[in-house]
């Protein structure tokens, strides 16, 4: 069993030492850190110590001496620590640690209950078991021979409780033991050297530093509870963290070298044996120990190695702490006595904070983030608290209105009461975010902007499809319009090519609409005269209207179809002007046969009414002539005077019916112009020889203004007879007794000036603009020739129209009236 | 008168017109025959009554009217050829009057516009030549 114990102790030794080596790394970087600031300042150290030597104890003169005092005097030198041994008992020692009167305590053995009670460094200083000691004579070699002994032991070591404490196998074995209990280990062997016990547990280094003392005293083969030595700390204090990886540290180092303080004070106090096990251990165990101390020494290369790794991770972390661009500080949390957070304290903090915040590192350290960041209050004091409190990590953003940035700042709690933050400055990546914030409003209202931009093109497009769709119904309608139209209609370009042709046209022409458009017009329209003649080129109203640049009528050719159907055309070609440039011509043409026939049928009409009226007339007439003229037979005077009555009623009746016969003929257009060569000038003077009877009755001066060179002119004389005719009798019938007619007759151009002036009664000014209103009469007219139709200046008027001439005329009541006629005439080349 | 020989063939489709021109025109000294037709017209060249000059209206009972008449008797072969003609109508068109005179008639008369004894004493001088 104490075999078997041993082995098990030996293993878990290994395996927290292997274990230890891991918690090493985890440690290593905030280790590192407290190492940093630690060692930059003096602190005074209050070390517990009791009497147990060789470990620690005092000589005479009070000088502190022991291992113990040899590895902390060595340490402080080096960090500068000013220690302050506080002595008492081992429980005093204790006491005072569980109450923060001291800062460590020496040579505490590590136990599950004391891990709970303080804290401990990592490094173990120095190994331990318990040792059961006897008189020799005693034979005591297994935990049953303790059966009803007595055995004095410290109060509170720990071999005495817990696990592999001796009252645990005591109590195990059923076996019945009297523990006297002491305060120290010297007492136990004085009692046991009394032989008041009959066996004491001590430590295997009291043991083996007491042998001097105490030969009769031996360590039996039973060992309790393998225990570390370390450094304890009272539990929870800010400074242990610094504290523990200082002491570690060193002593982790002064353990590596041989020739350190450590193993020198080992051997000047007699205690290098008791570090190994090889005297105390039976001696099966020492291939295990062989095994063990290999393992221990492969471990020891691994520890330096890892020592070496830790240097350089050390450098790289430092380094990197000092050349980080982000601001690390590291904070302790200040509670009030209700353990609520009201403040925190800068530990340590890395160049760039100086740098970032303008404050020197000497002054931060130590100082209250109240008081440091001039805030009154510590800020983000909840944030940091909660982090403390829960250990979860933490990160926001914020704005430093004193430094006018933005921080993300990272909180995070390494160890109990503690906080590190680092904070990074994100004011450039805040003030991008701002600017693409800024842009990307910009954009969106770029963006609504080529919305609207969009919209307003929408709108035009929208405007250019209505217009494009006005078009559409526009060209549609004309397309309708022009199907519609009875007539056909042909639009030529300039160079007389078929570019628009209506279905009337199609029918028309025999051609289809496809066929016609792109050819030349000329191919397409044939024009023929009455006689069956092809009209020229020229000739053909479209060119007419191109080079006369007006539109031109027609209405006495025919046009052959493409199936040789011969039908009379009437014609109307429009010129298309655009800023004086002709770019086209519409031509409109419809078939007038059946019009041909209506007017012949009029014609018919008016001879056979005008026969039919003038014949009973004619015969009135002539019968009243041969009774007037006595032909038949005597008249009473009566008589004589009632059948000139009738004569001269039948008379009107027949100038009336003439006069309706001529204006029908003109209305009708049967009045067609007919041109031949006319002597104008002796037209007039037959006129005037005609009227002479009338102008001698009245006495009347007739002056006649006749140009002598008028040629012959290509005009329609029977018309320019009606014309002349009734403008001199008007001027007769008018003037007064004695009255004066000039009668004026040239030639200005292509021109024919006409003229009739009298000395009459006028026209008066409310009748003139009536004047060549058919059946009109002024007053004055109607009292001078109550007989008078009103049809004579209607039918002058009328035929001077279709001439294409003008009339017009000047007239004052009472005063005289001329008229004025201008007909466009040809000249002939005969002279006269 | 030298004209108290002269017969003058009336053609002429009105009765009562006829009735006046023979009155006036034997008054005047000139005998008369008349014809209301082409055809009757036509017939007094076969009867041998000379006919000195011919009184013509255009519109005459049948299809043919004056115009046909004077055609027919300015033929070559016609015995009437060279007789003068005074058409005497309400009626004729320029045109027509045109046509007239193209084949050698004295001249035209519209019947309400003169007086009778006027176109009576125009034939008579005309005979007179």
């Amino acid at each position: 069993m104490l075999n078997q114990h041993s082995f098990e102790t030996c293993r878990n030794q290994l395996f927290k030492s292997v274990g230890w080596t891991c918690c090493f790394f985890v440690l290593l970087f905030f280790s590192l850190i407290f190492s940093v600031f630690a060692t930059s300042s003096s602190q005074s150290v209050r070390v517990g110590v009791y009497d147990n030597q060789p470990k620690v104890y005092q000589d005479d003169k009070g000088v502190d001496l022991g291992v113990y005092p040899d590895i902390l005097n060595y340490i402080a030198a080096r960090e500068n620590w000013k220690l302050n041994y506080i002595h008492g008992t081992w429980e005093e020692g204790l006491r005072r640690l569980k109450k923060g009167e001291i800062d460590l305590m020496v040579d505490v053995a590590v136990s599950d209950e004391r891990l709970k009670e303080f804290d401990f460094t990592k490094e173990t200083v120095m190994g331990s078991w318990g040792a059961v000691c006897a008189d020799k004579k005693t034979k005591i070699e297994s935990l049953q021979d303790l059966n009803g002994k007595k055995i004095a032991i410290v109060k509170s070591s720990v071999y005495l409780g817990g696990e592999d404490g001796i009252d645990i196998y005591i109590k195990a074995l059923g076996l019945k033991v009297q523990f006297i209990y002491v305060d120290e280990y010297d007492q136990t062997y004085e009692l046991l050297n009394k032989g008041e016990v009959d066996a004491a547990v001590v430590s295997h280094i009291f043991a083996i530093a007491s042998q001097k003392n105490y030969p009769r005293i031996v360590r039996t083969n039973i060992f309790l509870k393998p225990t570390e030595l370390r450094f304890a700390l009272t539990k929870g204090k800010t400074d242990n963290l610094y504290l523990i990886e200082r002491l570690d540290y060193w002593v982790k180092r002064l353990k590596d070298d041989e020739g350190s303080v450590y193993y020198k004070s080992l051997e000047n106090h007699g205690l290098t044996a008791a570090i190994t096990v090889q005297e105390v251990h039976p001696k099966w165990l020492l291939p295990a120990q062989l095994a063990a101390a290999i393992i221990i020494f492969l471990l020891l290369l691994f520890i330096i190695w890892l020592t070496q790794k830790r240097s350089i991770l050390i450098n790289k972390f430092r380094s990197l702490f000092e050349s980080m661009t982000e601001m690390v500080v590291l904070h302790e949390m200040i509670y009030d006595e209700n353990g609520k957070a009201i403040d925190y304290r800068v530990i340590d903090c890395n160049p760039a904070f100086s740098d970032m915040t303008g404050i020197p590192r000497e002054k931060a350290i130590g100082a209250k983030a109240s008081e440091l960041y001039g805030t009154g209050d510590a800020p983000y004091l909840s944030i940091y608290d909660d982090v403390v409190k829960t250990g979860h990590p933490k990160r926001f953003e914020t704005f430093f209105k004193n430094l006018n940035k933005y921080f993300d700042i990272s909180v995070f709690s390494p160890s109990p009461g503690r906080f590190g933050t680092t904070m990074s400055d994100i004011t450039d990546r805040k003030n991008t975010e701002k600017l693409i914030e800024s842009r990307r409003k910009e954009l969106e209202k770029l963006a609504q902007s080529e919305e609207e931009a969009k919209k307003a093109m929408l709108n035009v497009m929208e405007d250019f499809e209505e217009a494009k769709l006005c078009l559409e119904v526009g060209k549609t309608r004309d397309e309708a319009i022009l199907a519609s139209i009875g007539d056909g209609i042909i639009a030529t370009d300039p160079d007389r090519r078929i570019i628009v042709m209506n279905k009337a046209a199609e029918r028309l022409l025999g051609w289809k609409v496809n066929e016609a458009i792109g050819k030349l017009y000329d191919d397409v329209v044939l024009l023929e005269d009455e006689k069956g003649t092809y009209v020229p080129f020229k000739e053909k109203p479209l060119h007419k209207a191109f080079d006369s640049r007006v539109t031109t009528t027609i209405a006495t050719l025919y046009l052959l179809s493409k199936n040789k159907i011969k039908f009379p055309v009437a014609i109307t070609v429009s010129p298309v002007i655009l800023k004086n440039k002709i770019i086209g011509a519409v031509e409109v043409f419809r078939d007038i046969a059946h019009e041909k026939e209506i007017e012949n049928a009029k014609t018919e009409f008016a001879s056979l009414a005008s026969h039919q009226l003038r014949t009973p007339f004619a015969t009135i007439n002539w019968y009243i002539e041969l009774l007037l003229g006595k032909d038949v037979g005597e008249l009473n005077a009566k008589q004589t005077k009632y059948l000139k009555e009738m004569y001269h009623a039948s008379c009107r009746m027949v100038t009336l019916v003439n006069a309706i016969l001529s204006v029908s003929r003109v209305e009708m257009g049967k009045s067609e112009i007919m041109e031949k060569p006319t002597n104008v000038v002796r037209l007039i003077e037959t006129i005037t020889e005609e009227e002479k009877p009338e102008i001698k009755e009245k006495n009347l001066e007739v002056e006649k203004k006749i140009d002598k060179n008028i040629p012959q002119v290509m005009t329609d004389p029977e018309k320019l007879t009606i014309v002349i005719e009734n403008l001199i009798n008007n001027s007769i019938k008018y003037s007064p007794v004695k009255g004066k007619i000039c009668v004026n007759l040239n030639l200005k151009g292509n021109t024919l000036m006409f003229s009739v002036a009298d000395s009459g009664i006028g026209i008066p000014e409310t009748a003139k603009p009536q004047i060549f209103t058919r059946f009109f009469r002024a007053d004055n007219a109607k009292a001078q020739d109550p007989e008078g139709a009103g049809l004579g200046l209607y039918i002058v008027k009328a035929i001077v129209d279709l001439m294409g001439g003008k009339i017009w005329f000047e007239s004052k009541e009472n005063h005289g009236t001329t008229f004025f006629v201008s007909l466009p005439i040809k000249l002939t080349s005969k002279k006269l | 008168m030298n004209s108290q020989n002269k017969t003058i063939l009336i053609m002429e489709d009105e009765k009562p017109l006829i009735e006046v021109i023979k009155a006036k025109m034997e008054i005047e000294g000139l005998e008369t025959v008349s014809a209301r037709s082409v055809a009757q017209g036509l017939e007094y060249q076969k009867t041998g009554v000379k006919v000195s000059a011919i009184w013509l209206d255009h519109y005459l009972f049948g299809e043919l009217d004056g115009l046909d008449f004077v055609k027919k008797i300015k033929e070559k072969d016609s015995v009437w050829r060279d007789l003068p003609v005074f058409v005497v109508s309400n009626t004729v068109s320029p045109e027509k009057i045109q046509e007239y005179k193209k084949l050698g008639i004295v001249k035209c008369y519209t019947k309400v516009d003169f007086r009778l004894d006027e176109i009576i004493n125009d034939i008579k001088n005309f005979l007179k030549k």
